[in-house]
């Protein structure tokens, strides 16, 4: 259940980046790295299958960019789909989030 | 540097051990894609002071294998299935092809040596007093193939036993190949006839191993005859020669 529940945040998350900016896998990490507080660990391997599950779903599409002063990367675009996808995925996550707080808060 | 590129490349591999589906083009894409994210972690770690960047790229990784066997879940296994197929044909193939060079291996050596072997010794010898024997080369030619006739033997035995065809038999041994070394050879049932003086013969049994075919035709000869004109006629192909016979070599 939780690392079910792990990948689905992987999205979720990696959808929100990209909603921001393109980004290659290494940035998405960094970035996530400086947002969340260390309890949020993922290994970083794990989000090239999210990655090319979005592509596959069309929830992103992939080009060859280059970053000031660095070498061509892979970069990541959110596409309208991903869009529509990322605005399911909050909505489902705030009904989740609403009903655990619910449970805590009882008595 | 090496040290850091094989820790890298071993990592990569492990990934892609367990994407059986992947094409090369996507192998080649998702390592290149890896090796950035591992250098690019190394070169942030190396920065915050590490003293094992590398082995801290790698680890922060996670299990290659699972993240293999992940992403090979997001591909089709239609090119996987390609190419299990495309293997499986071109063994088949291969064996096909190394089983037709054998049977033409096999059928080339007995053309050639119906062609060019000495015959003189490749016939059943006969358990009735043999009067003459002769090997002789004399050569056919139809339009695929060659007759070669390479020996006449008379022997002391009735040719039809209750008829009055006296009491030797003539017997004439002789070869088939096919002109292309790899065809195959004239069937028993395309000899064609043939006659000594004038009296058709008959079929004395023979052998055949595609490459070539060998079979002998027996007339009957009066006592005494000098020569034997022998005759054959194959659909269309006509051919003719004289062997002298000689009746006091029994050898």
């Amino acid at each position: 259940m939780g690392r079910k529940q792990g990948m689905e945040h992987t999205t979720l998350v990696v959808l929100s980046l990209l909603k921001r900016e393109d980004m290659y896998g290494y940035q998405m990490i960094a970035e996530l790295e400086k947002r969340f507080d260390p309890t949020f660990s993922m290994k970083e391997g794990t989000l090239y299958p999210v990655l090319k599950a979005l592509e596959n779903s069309g929830a992103v599409r992939s080009y060859l960019g280059k970053p000031t002063a660095g070498r061509e990367r892979k970069y990541y675009h959110i596409t309208e789909r991903g869009l529509r996808q990322l605005q399911e995925e909050e909505r489902q996550w705030r009904s989740y989030e609403r009903s655990i707080n619910a449970v805590l808060n009882m008595g | 540097m090496r040290a850091m590129g094989n820790a890298f490349d071993a990592f990569c591999d492990e990934v892609l051990r367990a994407a059986p589906r992947a094409t090369a083009q996507e192998r080649a894409a998702l390592r290149r894609e890896l090796m950035d994210h591992l250098s690019d972690h190394a070169e942030a770690a190396r920065e915050r002071g590490s003293e094992a960047p590398e082995a801290e790229a790698v680890a922060a990784m996670g299990d290659g294998g699972e993240i293999g066997r992940r992403w090979n879940d997001q591909l089709s296994p239609f090119w996987l299935w390609v190419r299990r197929c495309a293997l499986m044909l071109t063994v088949l193939l291969i064996l096909w092809m190394a089983g037709a060079m054998v049977s033409c291996g096999v059928r080339l050596k007995s053309n050639l040596e119906a062609r060019w072997g000495d015959l003189s010794d490749r016939y059943s010898k006969s358990s009735d007093p043999v009067i003459f024997s002769q090997p002789i080369d004399e050569r056919m030619e139809l339009r695929d193939h060659v007759v070669r006739f390479s020996r006449v033997e008379i022997v002391e035995r009735a040719w039809q036993e209750g008829e009055d065809t006296g009491d030797y038999t003539l017997f004439l041994h002789c070869a088939a190949y096919a002109k292309n070394p790899l065809n195959a050879t004239l069937d028993f049932g395309a000899l064609g006839e043939m006659y000594c003086w004038g009296r058709e013969g008959r079929f004395g049994g023979g052998s055949q191993d595609g490459g070539s075919t060998y079979w002998c035709v027996d007339f009957p000869i009066a006592e005494g005859t000098e020569t034997a004109e022998i005759t054959v006629e194959h659909y269309g192909y006509s051919f003719a020669m004289e062997l002298p016979l000689d009746w006091g070599d029994g050898s």
